[in-house]
């Protein structure tokens, strides 16, 4: 039984702040975000996986305009990235206890205005490196390409920070390889709700025929419009809604809706859920363990075991 | 869903304009080079023709136009990146991110 079992959830980087600090009702729904966490890293533990398969979307760290995959998997050894606060004040928060950034002396050495987790750490380097699970990698590329999916495939696995801060949550001590496979979940068009379940059938497959325990990933979500007009509304009824679905294991009819229609809900990343509702199948129930609204996103929680 | 959220987003979703325009293709350089903020400020004939700006555009950035930009199809996720390149900050300074609270 390769396949261990899967979690989703947010990869919003209000998880590690708590502004406005003077607010008491917003720093309490962070910190039910947080205990969430704790929860999903329970069920990482519990699961004995020793890969994990993290389906994220990118935020423009590793594709621009010039070109934009609606998939695309890191093949090599591996994965690295920076916080999107100071480390220090990360393990203090996740409980991360890896110590691979130690012996680097200035956090803030990003240029003004731009996100500290997008630029160069002292020239390059980046604090968290996690091993990559490179032999599936290759194996789970070859195969998709052979099951018909046409699978790009990138050798520069740099990690943005909301990718970095669930990891800092969920693989704490990195002493689990993973495996990335990058989605567009937010550059119109984005892949078609159906396809990224199918392609969750695909990978399933190849999971089973692995001899490793492979745990999978959801990141993202919930609704949220960043940098829009928008910015600040959150569509709190269709979250809920897709909580229930996975909740009664019926994650698939999501797959019946339109790109256009989850954008519209703000809910793009979905397609990182979607993809592993995919790999789960439906009728397996999901555990809800937890919907936050914060100012400008919704953030649901959420594991499926294997019984 | 409201009629005014479908209108807000139709520049974004259904017309996809930031797939024909050159916007995108300068913010993300322009993450990747602080210097390109500089030159759209002193060298903007310069700016405009290297990426083929409209008139309309290289007016939006210039003077920070932010519902132009998103409305000519600069991409939201690009918009809050060029906003805090060019010292907008009140975004990272809301959330107290560090490194980003003073633009330093």
């Amino acid at each position: 039984m390769p396949f261990v079992g899967a979690v989703a959830a947010p990869h919003s980087h209000l998880q590690l702040f708590t502004r406005p600090a003077e607010n008491e009702d917003y720093n309490a729904k962070v910190a039910r975000g947080r205990r969430a966490l704790g929860v999903l890293r329970e069920q990482v533990d519990k699961s004995g996986a020793d890969t994990m398969l993290v389906i994220h979307d990118d935020h423009f760290v590793n594709f621009d305009f010039r070109c934009y995959p609606p998939f695309c998997l890191l093949i090599g050894k591996e994965a690295k990235g920076s916080g999107v606060i100071d480390p220090a004040e990360i393990e203090t928060i996740t409980g991360a206890v890896y110590k691979k950034y130690q012996g680097k002396t200035s956090y803030g050495s990003a240029p003004a205005g731009m996100p500290q987790h997008v630029s160069d750490w002292e020239g390059g380097g980046k604090p968290y490196v996690y091993r990559v699970d490179e032999e599936l990698s290759v194996c789970m590329l070859k195969d998709l390409l052979a099951m018909g999916f046409d699978m790009p495939f990138t050798t520069n696995g740099t990690m943005d920070g909301e990718l970095v801060l669930t990891q800092n949550f969920l693989n704490p001590k990195a002493d689990k390889s993973i495996m990335l496979l990058f989605t567009n979940g937010y550059v119109p068009p984005i892949p078609h709700p159906r396809r990224c379940y199918e392609l969750g059938r695909a990978i399933r497959k190849i999971i089973d025929g692995s001899e490793r325990k492979v745990l999978v990933q959801a990141t993202g979500g919930m609704s949220h419009f960043p940098g829009t007009p928008l910015y600040g509304e959150v569509d709190e009824a269709f979250d809920n809604h897709v909580l229930d679905l996975l909740s009664k294991g019926e994650a698939k009819a999501l797959a019946t809706m339109s790109p256009e229609e989850i954008l519209r809900k703000g809910n793009g990343e979905l397609v990182n859920w979607i993809i592993t509702a995919g790999i789960i199948g439906d009728g397996v129930k999901a555990t809800v363990v937890e919907y936050v609204r914060l100012w400008h996103i919704g953030l649901g929680y959420a594991y499926w075991e294997l019984r | 869903m409201t009629q005014k959220r479908q209108d807000t987003l139709r520049s974004f979703i259904d017309e996809a304009r930031h797939l024909t325009t050159n916007l995108n293709i300068f913010v993300s350089d322009m993450i990747r080079d602080k210097d390109i903020v500089r030159q759209l400020d002193h060298e903007p004939d310069k700016v405009a023709a290297k990426y083929r700006f409209s008139q309309a555009e290289i007016d939006a950035l210039r003077e920070r136009d932010m519902p132009k930009l998103y409305r000519l199809g600069l991409h939201p996720f690009l918009l809050v990146r060029f906003a805090g390149m060019v010292g907008i900050l009140e975004y990272w300074k809301a959330l107290g991110a560090p490194g980003r609270r003073d633009g330093t």
